[in-house]
């Protein structure tokens, strides 16, 4: 009986094929590609960052600084306004991101759970999610009115405030999937165990949906961070976050390219490394928010 | 230890919308202390709903709910001393066997951590899960899980259990061995329960009485043996018993009664029960049709369609005229038939049940079986509902 001749690698115990190899390099190759096209601009910052600012605007190009220094971190953290920058950013996203969850995670779950008449609250969910939907570009100048009137405006605050309200429609986006995937006879059980709803809520509910919790907590933390325009029209001076104060290395006549890169780098660093460790919420987060089991 | 007493139970979902939904219409029994009932009945009779209204996790839409005369009718879960087991357990996936059981009592009861402790151990023990007790729920079988959850309910010593299905998410070994371990736990522990479910043979097997619903309608109410052998109407007679009865459209004609396929000889005694009725059901069930049988005496023949054996049964679909009866016969009898063949059963007239087709109200059951009760009385007495 004739067989037909294969060819196989082994490779750890696996046999492959030479089409899948093919095809496996191939994958690879353009991963590859994809990911110097993505990671280039952040190398090319994070290198210009080390840098003299001589060296970083030379012609030609210094493509791996030769002679690391921190002094662009150095004269960005110490001198300047640049550590108040940083602070006001840390302190509006830190209040704001609590705020926003001490609020929008017990009324999801009341949302979720609740019997309300005419389905008012299936519509309220998603006229808060519909929130999103409006550019804050358009309700920034009331915005700005009812800070000043508030005696608010250029404040750490009332930034943190208004981040607020554009919060909470995240975080309850977010966590709506989470709690809707817990059974009803988990709470229903809990009832008739004598729970009263806050008891249900608190020692149910909130230990099972902590990872939605993170994965909201960090989309909304990330966004808040990088928050740009309502920063802009907000706050002048005293409250200034990092991503409007980075626009002050760009000056009339030159551009301090080091130390512009090294605000970046102190801007974006936290987002990553947040990221990296806590990637893993996030995606069970998005899928688990998108589909019932 | 409690009695419960439902009265005129009523819920509707969409009230005054299109979409109204009558789920539990009228629903008025009596649970007896310590008593063991069973709501069985096909999917969407209400049963599941009334048991919610039950325990607090539905609102009704009228009626009142009684445990030893309090109303409870409008009150909150917590304030009914009911536990309840779920189909799916419903354990707190983040707290231990321990954590679980002890859930309801730190909520909800001044004992101290000694006496919860006491109390978990004791009910592990009964449950046979002492061993499981400081594992979480993710790290257990389903049959293990059940234990659990029955340890969870029983903790708490609660007046009343409420079960809604909780042998159906297991396979059916552990299913009938759990059966008889529910059994025997409630008659030992003595607490009135009501258990629903949609399998008949579970209704049979366990219950004190059993509550046959459908439409959320009370069908009827008795124990096993009454619904099995007095069934209230057509619906209680398909209902239950396993593989179901046949029926038969057939035309009285004085004693005879005629189908398209055969005549059946009845006596006088039948032919008062029907009154001035001619158009009836004919009802048979698989067991009370025997193989063979006498042309000239009450035998009807049929073609074999089908053979399923079960082991110490064996289920034959024979055609008679255009229906399709079952028979339930001993294995070795079948040996002999193949498909195809047309072969002779006959049947008692005791037997017989007689249905009305416009009324479906049962107008003649089982009179071969009329087992005496302990006080002399008719035990098969049936307090039927309409």
């Amino acid at each position: 009986m004739a067989t037909k001749q294969q060819y196989t690698i082994q490779f750890r115990n696996t046999e492959y094929e030479p089409e899948d190899i093919v095809a496996g390099i191939g994958r690879v190759a353009g991963l590859g590609v994809m990911a110097i096209f993505y990671a280039f601009p952040l190398y090319w910052m994070a290198s210009r960052s080390v840098m003299t600012n001589l060296q970083a605007f030379k012609l030609p190009p210094v493509w791996i600084p030769t002679e690391p220094t921190l002094s662009a971190y150095q004269s960005i953290l110490l001198q300047g306004p640049y550590a108040s920058f940083l602070l006001n950013s840390a302190t509006v996203t830190v209040l704001s991101v609590t705020l926003a969850l001490v609020l929008s995670v017990p009324a999801t779950y009341g949302l979720v759970v609740s019997d309300f008449p005419y389905n008012l609250n299936r519509h309220f969910s998603l006229f808060l999610i519909s929130l999103f939907m409006l550019p804050p570009i358009v309700t920034s100048i009331s915005y700005f009115n009812l800070l000043q009137d508030l005696g608010l405006y250029d404040r750490a605050i009332g930034l943190g405030f208004i981040y607020t309200m554009f919060n909470i429609p995240l975080i309850v986006w977010f966590t709506r999937g989470f709690i809707a995937d817990i059974p009803d006879s988990l709470r229903e059980s809990a009832l008739l165990d004598g729970a009263n709803e806050f008891q249900v809520f608190y020692r149910i509910y909130l230990p099972l949906i902590r990872p939605g919790i993170a994965a909201a907590a960090i989309i909304s933390y990330i966004i808040t961070w990088n928050e740009y325009l309502l920063a802009l029209i907000l706050t002048s001076n005293r409250a200034k976050t990092m991503p409007v104060g980075i626009n002050q290395f760009v000056g009339q006549y030159n551009i301090t390219w080091n130390e512009l890169s090294a605000g970046i780098v102190l801007v974006v660093l936290p987002s990553v490394l947040f990221l990296t460790v806590t990637q893993r919420y996030i995606v069970s987060g998005l899928v688990r928010g998108a589909v019932k089991e | 230890m409690s009695k419960l007493d439902i009265k005129q139970l009523r819920k509707v979902y969409n009230r005054g919308t299109d979409t109204e939904i009558v789920a539990v219409d009228d629903l008025s029994l009596t649970v007896d202390d310590g008593e063991f009932l069973v709501f069985v009945g096909p999917s969407g009779c209400g049963k599941s709903t009334t048991l919610r209204s039950i325990a607090g996790l539905e609102d009704v839409t009228s009626g009142s709910i009684r445990i030893d005369g309090r109303d409870i009718t409008g009150q909150k879960p917590k304030n009914r001393d009911i536990a309840m087991v779920f189909q799916n357990y419903a354990l707190y996936p983040h707290m231990t066997t321990r954590e679980n059981m002890s859930f309801g009592l730190r909520v909800n009861s001044m004992l101290d951590d000694d006496e919860i402790d006491a109390r978990v151990n004791e009910a592990a023990k009964m449950m046979g899960i002492s061993e499981l007790l400081e594992k979480r729920p993710g790290t257990l079988s389903g049959g293990q899980q059940q234990r659990v959850a029955l340890g969870r309910a029983i903790v708490r010593d609660p007046r009343v259990f409420l079960m809604d299905e909780p042998l159906s998410n297991l396979d059916a070994k552990l299913r009938i061995q759990m059966r008889a371990e529910l059994e025997t736990l409630q008659n030992k522990l003595g607490v009135t329960t009501i258990y629903v479910t949609h399998d008949q043979t579970e209704a049979m097997t366990m219950a004190d009485r059993i509550a046959v619903l459908d439409d959320g309608k009370l069908q009827q109410i008795g124990t096993p043996l009454e619904c099995y052998y007095k069934p209230a109407n057509q619906f209680v007679a398909e209902f239950i018993g396993s593989p179901t009865m046949n029926f038969l459209t057939v035309e009285r004609s004085g004693n005879r009664l005629v189908h398209d396929a055969f005549e059946f000889v009845v006596s006088n005694d039948t032919v008062d029960l029907c009154g001035d009725r001619t158009a009836l059901v004919m009802g048979l069930r698989p067991e009370d049709i025997d193989l063979g049988g006498d042309e000239t005496t009450n035998a009807v023949s049929g073609i074999v369609e089908v053979i399923q054996p079960t082991g110490d049964d064996a289920y034959i679909d024979i055609t008679i005229g255009d229906d399709t009866v079952t028979l339930d016969i001993d294995p070795e009898q079948s040996v002999g038939v193949s498909v195809g063949e047309e072969i002779t059963v006959s049947f008692d007239e005791e037997g017989v049940y007689l249905f009305d087709p416009q009324t479906e109200a049962t107008i003649k059951t089982n009179t071969e079986l009329e087992p005496a009760g302990p006080d002399g009385s008719d035990a098969l007495d049936t307090t039927t509902k309409p």
